[in-house]
């Protein structure tokens, strides 16, 4: 089954590097990665709907507009069934305590160890309900 | 001085105020006091409700509605930044020791020696200048310690934010060259990835090093299965153990579950001993074996062991120190800042735990994290 996943950033160096490093996944169909590059347009793709159904967000922090942790309290509202994780190169424990408790299940720090995020992908892949 | 210092008088005898204003007339003239006041201790408590500014309070003992113990008592709750001297008749001693032991600063005897006073409120003013003082310091160190933990994070995202492009760009022309065209360049490209991950180790060394030193280091624990964690940390130390073709093996005891730690700081830890046993052992053994211990409590064990170069008691007494690599000829032939053991150690202690060794040159060492944890819980 391929799980649907939004990466939100607002730096295209980052919408270019996952679309590379997930080019044998996506093409196997394993993820179909979309991107929004604000916490406005990560809302509006959500609020539209993606197909398939999104399951999990991965967002970056610091982005004009509303930023990441906001995106998540967003998210943990509107969609408490989507999972979150933040990927940031923010390093300090106030934003990951944050984060924790605004329900993010991962906290992931940049630069984007691929190898370590397909461990984790694999791992809550692996544990999402089979329909 | 800059501004006059405010001096709240609290005593019933009616002719204190003309006696003060008179005695201390070149000083208020000057602007050096000005004097405020009050017949009874509430109507000082109203005085200091309506008006917080002052410094000191000359304060008799005997007064009618509230006295001077039970006011001084009541400035104590209140915790008023003053401080107060007892102007009393020298008979009345028990009830100056019961002021002063009240928070009292000083006190004066009645009839009022006027140099002696004079010389007792300069006094109780320097204490009270240096009291603040100390606070302003205490107040602009705090307000440094939070700076520098803003400055830190916001450091820490600016330099992370290009290495996630130099490091995620390059990695994929080496990994992808023939995507990119990159064939020809994959020696000098794989180079600068790895001075990318190199400049990022140091960088995040350095900033928790800082963050454990200014008291911002928080650890985050939860409830985590240790076996996960260790088969994942192998995994991602996997690609260094081949790369001096050593054997990387992991033994867990299968009684082990779960147990309450921050887990991003427990990888953390292991990530450095293991990367640190691939570096120092070529075509050897690395192993990682966990194991709950009692002792005094439970114990979880993970211990990081290599036949790698080890080393000596020397040596080892200097290991877990900051900027130390075992001497100056290892850090050149090994690269590495020195500090990560150092981390790992103070993260160890925080958590409860702490890092030890035991080596031997041309043996290899072993290296034990033990944290305190129930295994079964």
């Amino acid at each position: 089954m391929t799980a649907s996943i939004l990466v939100v950033d607002d730096e295209p160096d980052v919408a270019e590097l996952f679309r590379q490093r997930f080019r044998g996944e996506t093409r196997r169909g394993d993820y179909a990665l979309h991107f929004a590059e604000s916490g406005e347009h990560a809302l509006q793709q959500l609020r539209d709907g993606i197909q398939p159904e999104v399951v999990l967000i991965l967002s970056d922090i610091n982005m004009p507009g509303i930023d990441g942790l906001q995106l998540l309290h967003e998210i943990k509202r509107d969609w408490p069934h989507l999972s979150v994780m933040i990927v940031t190169a923010y390093g300090d424990d106030e934003r990951r305590l944050k984060a924790a408790e605004e329900g993010a299940i991962d906290f992931l720090s940049k630069p984007v160890d691929f190898d370590y995020l397909k461990q984790r992908l694999r791992a809550f892949t692996s544990s999402l309900p089979t329909t | 001085m800059s501004t006059a210092s405010r001096i709240l008088v609290v005593d019933d005898e009616v002719d204190i105020e003309l006696l003060i204003n008179q005695q201390f007339r070149h000083q208020i003239r000057a602007g050096e006091f000005t004097f405020c006041f009050a017949r009874d201790g509430e109507q000082a408590l109203t005085v200091l409700g309506t008006d917080g500014g002052f410094d000191l309070i000359l304060l008799d003992i005997n007064m009618p509605v509230m006295d001077g113990l039970t006011l001084l008592s009541r400035l104590r709750e209140l915790h008023a930044p003053m401080r107060a001297i007892i102007v009393s008749a020298y008979s009345d001693m028990s009830n100056i020791r019961a002021a002063m032991n009240r928070g009292a600063f000083d006190f004066v005897t009645k009839p009022i020696d006027m140099a002696d006073l004079k010389a007792t409120i300069r006094k109780t003013l320097d204490e009270i200048e240096n009291l603040r003082e100390i606070e302003r310091q205490r107040l602009a160190a705090e307000l440094a310690r939070s700076n520098l933990s803003h400055f830190l994070a916001d450091m820490s995202h600016e330099l992370r934010t290009p290495l996630n492009a130099i490091i995620g760009l390059t990695d994929v022309m080496v990994t992808h060259a023939g995507r990119f065209g990159t064939e020809k360049a994959q020696e000098p490209l794989a180079r600068v990835r790895g001075a990318g991950i190199h400049l990022l180790e140091i960088i995040n060394q350095v900033l928790d090093l800082s963050k454990i030193e200014a008291g911002k280091l928080e650890l985050i624990p939860e409830r985590v299965k240790l076996l996960p964690i260790i088969q994942e940390v192998i995994d991602t130390i996997g690609p260094l153990a081949e790369r001096n073709k050593n054997r990387l093996t992991m033994q867990g005891e299968t009684s082990l579950d779960s147990l309450t730690v921050d887990p991003m700081r427990l990888r953390q830890i292991l990530l450095n001993l293991l990367s640190n046993a691939c570096k120092f052992t070529k075509e050897g053994e690395v192993t990682l074996k966990a194991r709950k211990v009692v002792n005094g409590g439970e114990w979880i064990e993970l211990a990081v062991s290599d036949t790698g170069i080890g080393m000596t008691l020397e040596q080892q007494a200097k290991l877990f120190a900051e900027f130390t690599q075992a001497d100056s000829l290892t850090e050149r032939r090994f690269g590495g800042t020195g500090l990560g053991l150092a981390i790992s150690r103070k993260l160890a202690r925080m958590m409860g735990g702490d890092v030890t060794v035991a080596s031997e040159p041309g043996k290899g060492s072993v290296f034990t994290v033990r944290l305190p944890g129930s295994a079964d819980g």
